[in-house]
């Protein structure tokens, strides 16, 4: 058992970092806010720390000029991070993106759910600048940074989320899993439309197959999710429960219209040793290049 | 508290990894104020069990709770055109930013219970739908109605129950 990315060097720091606040991109640039002008402003619920915000501030956020300049300043500041990657430019233009994308993804689930498909990038987003900021830190003190020290602990930090719903689940007893569950589940989901229209919940619903093979296969990705931080250390499970989460994330696309493309990027970006894959691209080219 | 102890027992076992538990151990201290910071907030917001209070860090419940043999309920809300037609108000593709069942457990919420829930909200929901509907198809509605459809199993055939039918403006 070794560790994943001990040996991780600044380039692969930065580019981790680099990845994540482009990943941020996709519900500032999906989600618009500013379409949502007729929503009745009445209904909306305040969620953490925008319910400490006085009426006023909250009714000004939800203006759609106002929607539209938090969506400007949040992109301007992740490209900015994006670019800079690394000292005080980082930290400040990365947390400016992160309380942004807070802000933005509040206004989003103050209308309705409180939804987890971007919650896992929310939490990286704000962890970035505070392990930039740890490093300085350890700089001011004299001491030589460790890549190792941030990447590890982000990939721990978004593997927890993965413990904290296999807990969940198998505390709610085995009755989750229930082939029936899973029909009725099935049903339901489908009947807010899947992917390309491809299932209907009438298709689903007479197919008992689909629902069984979902009863065998849910326990499964539950215990994987509840283990998550094993693929820091052991590659087998890293390779099984990358396959095993992005084939979840795209059944659950496909039967469910529920995308996690945030989630499935980030297990992309933080459990996959792209140093090692470009390295062997470049030998692969210099090698080609000689002849 | 079986939630509780299952993340205790799962933590503690994974530190019996020895590069885990070397790689905590020699972890400088800004940085372990920091990792240790994030996981204090992300398990409170686990064990607290107040997502709306506790976001960004909430709790984790996705597919975590059901009635057991628990009937498949949905809701079908459907808008009548001026000229009579019948359209289907897909909830998550009319608004992305309330899409990932965000507006639709909302509503869910209010009109999938045995009692209609505050059911001026409901209204002024049912009539922003359409609104919305209307902008990205041009279709002029004259009434939204919302059915709550039940399935009990296979074998069976669905029931349809009428729960709200409102007239909206064209």
């Amino acid at each position: 058992m070794t560790l994943f990315n001990a040996q991780a060097g600044e380039r692969t720091l930065i580019g981790t970092r680099r990845a994540i606040l482009a990943v941020g991109f996709i519900p500032l640039l999906t989600q618009p806010l500013g379409a949502l002008s007729m929503a009745p402003v009445e209904n909306f619920l305040p969620p953490g720390p925008l319910a400490w915000l006085p009426q006023s501030v909250i009714s000004y956020l939800l203006q759609p000029s106002v929607s539209w300049l938090l969506t400007l300043v949040t992109a301007l500041a992740l490209a900015l991070g994006i670019w800079q990657a690394r000292g005080w430019g980082f930290i400040l233009s990365s947390t400016l993106g992160a309380v942004g994308l807070l802000v933005h993804q509040a206004i989003c689930r103050g209308y309705g759910h409180n939804n987890h498909a971007e919650l896992g990038l929310l939490m990286l987003l704000l962890a970035l600048p505070a392990y930039a900021l740890a490093d300085r830190w350890q700089q001011r003190r004299g001491k030589s940074l460790q890549a190792q020290d941030t990447l590890v602990a982000l990939t721990f930090l978004f593997l927890l989320s993965y413990v904290l719903v296999g807990a969940l689940r198998f505390s709610a007893g085995p009755g989750i899993f229930d082939p029936h569950n899973m029909w009725a589940w099935m049903v339901e989901r489908t009947a807010e439309g899947s992917a390309g229209g491809f299932f209907t919940w009438e298709s689903i619903g007479q197919q008992p197959t689909y629902a069984w093979l979902l009863a065998v296969g849910f326990p499964v990705v539950t215990l994987l999710e509840l283990l998550a931080p094993l693929a820091l250390v052991w590659k087998a499970y890293r390779y099984v429960f990358l396959v095993a989460m992005l084939g979840f994330h795209l059944g659950v696309v496909l039967f469910m219209r529920l995308v996690f493309v945030e989630n499935m990027l980030l297990l992309l970006i933080l459990l996959v040793d792209w140093a090692a894959i470009v390295d062997k691209f470049r030998t692969w080219r210099s090698r080609m290049a000689s002849g | 508290m079986t939630n509780f102890f299952l993340v205790l027992v799962t933590l503690v076992a994974l530190m019996w990894a020895t590069p885990l538990r070397a790689y905590f151990r020699g972890l400088p201290w800004p940085h372990a104020l920091v990792t240790f910071g994030f996981c204090y907030v992300i398990l409170v917001g686990q064990f607290l069990g107040e997502s709306r209070q506790t976001y960004p860090f909430t709790q984790w419940n996705m597919y975590c709770r059901r009635e057991a043999q628990a009937p498949a309920k949905w809701l079908e809300i459907i808008g009548r055109t001026t000229t009579g037609e019948t359209v289907r108000l897909d909830v998550n593709a009319l608004q992305p930013a309330l899409g990932h069942l965000r507006l639709r457990m909302r509503l869910n919420d209010l009109l999938l219970k045995e009692e209609l829930q505050q059911p001026k909200v409901a209204d002024d929901w049912l009539r922003v739908l359409a609104a919305w509907q209307e902008q990205a198809s041009g279709q002029e509605f004259t009434q939204v109605t919302v059915e709550r459809m039940e399935w009990t199993s296979a074998e069976e055939k669905p029931s349809r129950q009428l729960v709200r039918q409102i007239e909206v403006a064209p």
